[in-house]
């Protein structure tokens, strides 16, 4: 095989399924799918950025009752889910650089082991689920044990935050399952195809917006 | 015949530990695992100062600096922003670009409207009494 002089012809070699017939080579491929999950990145960031926004004029409103409320939530399962994801989001990144070596066996374990923690947080937030509900702390619960009015704002946006969070995780988890899959299948190559990237890149940010959830709604209002 | 199987169950076993060490041989951890331990660090130091009564009111906000810093490492070392193209940088910063405008004009209408913080959102008095009036009659 002679080198040649075109990027085009060298990509025109490989498998049909790795790169798409609207591009040139694989790093244009590569380059465009990055970008398109940033621009959709870009849009979540406004997705939750409405319901930070709304914490922000609530809490400048009602400071004490709202950070009364934010006592109440349970604060260890919350540190025990941080923990989880920030090691989730090792092993995704772990699976990302192994996709990008082909290592296929590697790939595989780590992303097996990133769902498994996945499952792991999302039993943890619904066994809190239950204790809230438990200690009647929703918005519309006749016994719910806080007096000011501004509580219950506060807990609307508790359960609103978790649920939208906990919903891209769900989203998450089944992109990964799919991957996964496709890939003990040896469907795809690794390192031509960027699924495992764009995942990875998906699964970071869905553990970006837990590292402000985590404060907003756990740890506020603790001190003293 | 015992000691056999004994020896074939090692031997399956071995195999199986040997299949894991090679899926990683070679991979390199790092910086990852070194960004995983500051992430970490950077976590308990958050959760500690924010039981501490040392800021007091402005708990919250030392709270979210630490997840800002955190939210950078994940983001140059996680999501590749060291080595993105500059197309890439600019359309995740316009989501924050654009948070800012959401944050900076909802608080230039709550900050700035007349009389004390927060009244402006009460119910004047004044529109109960007129309505119960106009039901009297």
């Amino acid at each position: 095989m002679s080198k040649t002089p075109f990027p085009g012809q060298e990509a025109a070699a490989l498998p049909p399924r790795a790169l798409a017939s609207h591009f040139h080579d694989l790093s244009q491929q590569k380059a465009a799918h990055d970008l398109g999950l940033w621009i959709f990145l870009a849009t979540e960031i406004l997705f939750f950025g409405g319901l930070f926004a709304a914490y922000l004029v609530y809490a400048l409103l009602h400071p004490g009752p709202f950070f009364e409320a934010a006592a109440e939530t349970e604060i260890l399962i919350g540190t025990i889910n941080t923990a989880i994801l920030l090691t989730s989001g090792l092993t995704a990144a772990l699976a990302v650089k192994a996709a990008g070596q082909n290592r296929h066996d590697a790939v595989l374990l780590l992303i097996g082991i990133t769902i498994l923690l996945g499952l792991a947080f999302l039993a943890a937030k619904g066994f809190e689920y239950w204790l809230d509900i438990h200690h009647h702390l929703y918005p519309t619960s006749p016994d719910f044990p806080l007096e000011a009015p501004a509580a219950k704002l506060f807990w609307s946006l508790y359960w609103v935050m978790t649920g939208l969070h906990a919903v891209h995780m769900t989203v998450g988890l089944g992109i990964w399952a799919v991957i996964w899959e496709m890939a003990r299948r040896r469907n795809f190559s690794l390192s031509d195809n960027s699924r495992v990237r764009i995942a990875g890149l998906y699964w970071a940010f869905v553990d970006l917006m837990w590292l402000f959830l985590w404060p907003l709604l756990y740890l506020a209002g603790r001190a003293g | 015949m015992s000691a056999q199987s004994e020896k074939a169950g090692a031997a399956a076993k071995d195999t199986m530990s040997a299949r894991a060490k090679r899926a990683f041989e070679g991979l390199d951890l790092f910086p990852e695992v070194t960004v995983f331990a500051a992430l970490v660090g950077l976590a308990a130091l958050s959760l500690i100062l924010a039981l501490l009564p040392l800021f007091g009111s402005l708990s919250l906000l030392v709270s979210l600096l630490i997840a800002a810093v955190m939210a950078a490492l994940v983001l140059i070392f996680f999501m590749h922003m060291r080595r993105a193209m500059t197309v890439v940088v600019l359309s995740g910063m316009a989501g924050i670009v654009w948070l800012t405008i959401l944050f900076g004009l909802t608080l230039s209408d709550y900050l700035t409207r007349a009389g004390p913080f927060g009244s402006s959102i009460e119910p004047p008095p004044a529109v109960g009494r007129v309505g119960e009036g106009e039901r009297g009659l």
